[in-house]
């Protein structure tokens, strides 16, 4: 993984003590709360419901043993002993006080971490596929171009005031598990004429309340050209997108306003008049970048491991686990080694200071030192021998970490919701707790099959409802915490946006009506191999329908309850 | 009219005076003397190069600068090549969030290879300032009070390290520098 050289410590100490005199003259009244409040987000400290939220940058997700250590003990110092692992595969810290945060800034700083640029209206935390440099299905590392577009973002002085929050994700492989199509602008490495790695470049993708599956703007882009390409999209976008209307200002906006055929137009004609050697990137500076990404050393074992075969007949338990949260490997006899934050009842993507530690110490001694975090709020240890799992298998079960349900129903991406945040109109970890406590028969989870769930407390989507198979959406109707759902949504390559199924349900209905929808597809599909989302293109909306309102048809009348009120579109400054 | 506070540049409060004059040139008697006696005249961008606003337009061919002040959020492409030979280019920024004035600055500079002063205008605080001057800037109106004690103590400087260095050569040539400040503060470079 990357490591900080001399340059890379000297910016974020520096960066550290610029973020403190700010905070000093904040308080001296230098500079009003409008002032500060971009400069506190830019620096990842959010103004949340209870308290400060400090959100912590972990590039393309990934994380040493030492860092996951250090992610540990501010959780215990300065938070209450927990941490929230994000769809920007960051963590943060939800009860951080104001007076704390530059000596949180400076125990990351000791581990080479930050939390620049995980808020406000700039280029945020660059992410990728969790599985970076160790999928079968790789066509070539994201990781390292991650790292070069992290550098290049990095206090960029012409983007930090945006229109809105911009967000770049990339993957390197066959299959998308980076939701690349649900990104401003989304990057896949592809190969083109001869055999010669490019990327494919998207443009204008995202949830919230307008959501759009992200545009082809360039088909092949030359890797060498990439930074000068990404500054032609960013200036197109920072001097034509919206400022009038928040709602209105991310990059889809304007894409969409214009048509991809002129925004490309735009962005090409911009391209071509930047000076291409000041802006993109030297071969010698890929090269030093891209050797911190080198491949661990692994030596190719035997695919089967006997133990690990043995265990599997006799531990059933052992046998989900492996089957659901254990990946091959592109060198034989290892694996890939997904660790669930999704327990039935607990909060998806919370983990304790301790269980942190658990994993950091695995990482170490099984892993090669190496953790990702995904953006459905799990983590990865993605470098393991076969012979060694029967032994991080056992940890994570003493550490309540060995869910067997990586993709599956309870596998809920879920946002904080109305216990944590300003913006939200209704509960959402509640709702997936009492979800996921309805599908603990491990059989019958593994019966639906593929299956992602995901909710949002509002419609600004964080929990990614539009891109669930089945979406759950939080709404405010006459005051009551009310669920839409959403079915037929799809963050990967068959990307596409759920639609609104019918009338919302109140709190202590959703469940029941979410299990109304899994029974409906488990009734109606072909076969075991037909997933929820196949079905549900094969059979359209109206058994769903019927299955929840009857046969008469549903009222209309929920679309009007994602408007925010004003005090949210104030708070929505933050977000 | 409107007279621009406290304009610093090359690290100092500049003695001269700097008029900004309004859509409608057609100016009254003392606004022509005031026009007359500013050191540098700003015209809006929709007039520049219009000879029948210019001939309206009372120069002082002593030493007067006659620039050019434009809104980011009205300044076309085609308009920006038109502004090479003026003196001074004020851009202005109607809020600090507004970050438009940033790509139009870079576009002056870097694509179209302005070399007269550029001047930010409007909401200019002391913590974006080290970020115009990355991205091209080297004069600033400003008007916050805070603001000004800083530049005036000189105490006041950006990061050091930059990940980007596109006012000053390659951008891949990361580098710890004395200052991003410097060319306001006056600082050794």
């Amino acid at each position: 993984m990357y490591r900080y050289d001399e340059f890379d410590h000297g910016f974020v100490q520096e960066r550290t003590r610029q973020f403190g005199d700010q905070v000093a003259r904040r308080l001296s009244g230098d500079l009003s709360e409008e002032q500060f409040r971009p400069l506190r987000l830019q620096n990842g400290l959010y103004l949340q419901l209870h308290a400060y939220m400090l959100r912590v940058a972990v590039p393309y997700g990934v994380l040493s043993a030492r860092q996951m250590r250090q992610l540990a003990f501010i959780a215990r110092k300065w938070d209450r002993g927990f941490g929230h692992f994000t769809t920007r595969q960051n963590i943060q810290y939800n009860w951080i006080k104001l007076e704390d945060a530059p000596a949180i800034l400076e125990a990351l700083a000791d581990v080479e971490m930050h939390a620049i640029q995980t808020s406000g209206n700039c280029i945020r935390n660059v992410t990728a596929d969790p599985y970076a440099g160790v999928a079968l299905d790789e066509i070539e590392d994201p990781r390292v171009w991650a790292e070069i577009m992290r550098q290049w973002s990095t206090v960029h002085p012409e983007f930090l005031f945006l229109p809105r929050k911009f967000k770049i994700a990339i993957t390197g492989a066959a299959e998308d598990r980076a939701a690349v199509l649900f990104h401003d602008i989304g990057i896949r490495i592809v190969k083109g004429e001869g055999g010669q790695t490019g990327f494919a470049i998207y443009v204008g993708g995202g949830q919230g309340r307008t959501p759009y599956v992200a545009q082809e703007i360039k088909g092949f882009l030359t890797k060498d050209r990439l930074l000068s390409y990404l500054e032609a999209v960013m200036r197109v976008y920072n001097r034509h997108g919206r400022r009038d209307n928040i709602y209105k200002a991310r990059i889809k906006i304007l894409v969409n306003a214009l048509g991809i055929d002129q925004f490309r137009d735009e962005v090409e004609a911009e391209w071509a008049t930047i000076d291409a050697p000041e802006v993109d990137l030297p071969a010698e500076e890929y090269a030093r970048i891209a050797a911190y990404f080198e491949a661990k050393p692994l030596v190719a074992a035997e695919i089967v491991d006997l133990a690990v075969t043995e265990r599997k007949a006799d531990d059933p338990a052992f046998s989900a686990w492996v089957r659901n949260n254990v990946l091959p490997h592109r060198v034989a006899g290892h694996a890939i080694v997904n660790i669930s934050l999704k327990e039935p009842g607990k909060i998806p993507g919370d983990a304790s200071a301790d269980q942190m530690d658990i994993v950091a110490d695995l990482a170490e001694r099984f892993g090669h030192d190496e953790i990702r975090v995904t953006y459905q709020q799990n983590l990865v240890i993605p470098n393991v021998a076969a012979a060694d799992l029967i032994a991080v298998y056992d940890a994570l079960v003493n550490a309540g970490l060995a869910t067997g349900n990586t993709e599956l129903i309870t596998d809920i991406i879920s946002c904080p919701g109305l216990d944590y945040c300003n913006l939200a109109n209704a509960r959402a970890i509640p709702i997936a707790q009492d979800i996921a406590l309805r599908f603990t028969d491990q059989k019958l989870v593994e019966t639906i099959g593929p299956l992602r769930l995901n909710i949002s407390g509002c419609i600004n989507a964080c929990g990614h409802h539009h891109a669930g198979n089945i979406g759950v959406l939080g709404v405010d109707k006459k005051g009551t915490e009310h669920y839409q759902i959403t079915l037929g949504g799809s963050p990967k390559d068959d990307a596409d946006i759920g639609k609104i199924v019918g009338p919302s349900f109140a709190a202590e209905d959703i469940g029941d009506a979410i299990q109304k929808v899994v029974s409906t597809y488990l009734d109606l599909r072909l076969n075991q191999d037909e997933t929820f989302l196949q079905a549900y293109r094969r059979l359209g909306m109206s058994p769903f329908k019927e299955a929840l309102y009857g046969a008469a048809p549903a009222q209309a009348g929920d679309a009007a309850l994602g408007a925010g009120t004003s005090a949210q579109n104030a708070q929505l400054q933050e977000a | 009219m409107h007279v621009l506070p406290n304009v610093f540049r090359s690290g100092a409060l500049v003695s001269e005076s700097y008029l900004r004059i309004g859509d409608d040139a057609g100016l009254a008697g003392d606004e022509q003397t005031a026009a007359l006696r500013a050191d540098v005249l700003l015209v809006p961008v929709a007039s520049w190069g219009t000879p029948a606003l210019l001939s309206r337009v009372p120069t002082n061919e002593t030493a007067q600068r006659v620039g050019v002040f434009i809104q980011p959020a009205d300044v076309d492409d085609d308009v920006l090549p038109k502004l090479l030979d003026a003196p001074v280019v004020a851009i202005d920024f109607p809020k600090f969030t507004d970050g438009r004035g940033y790509s139009v600055a870079r576009s002056l500079r870097d694509r179209l290879g302005y070399s007269g002063e550029l001047l930010a205008t409007g909401d200019v605080l002391i913590d974006q300032i080290p970020l115009m001057v990355r991205c091209g800037f080297d004069a600033f109106s400003i008007s916050h009070g805070p603001t000004v004690s800083a530049l005036k103590s000189g105490a006041f400087k950006g990061l050091d390290h930059i990940y980007q260095a596109p006012d000053a050569g390659r951008q891949w040539q990361r580098r710890a520098r004395s200052s991003d400040f410097a060319a306001v503060a006056g600082e050794p470079v």
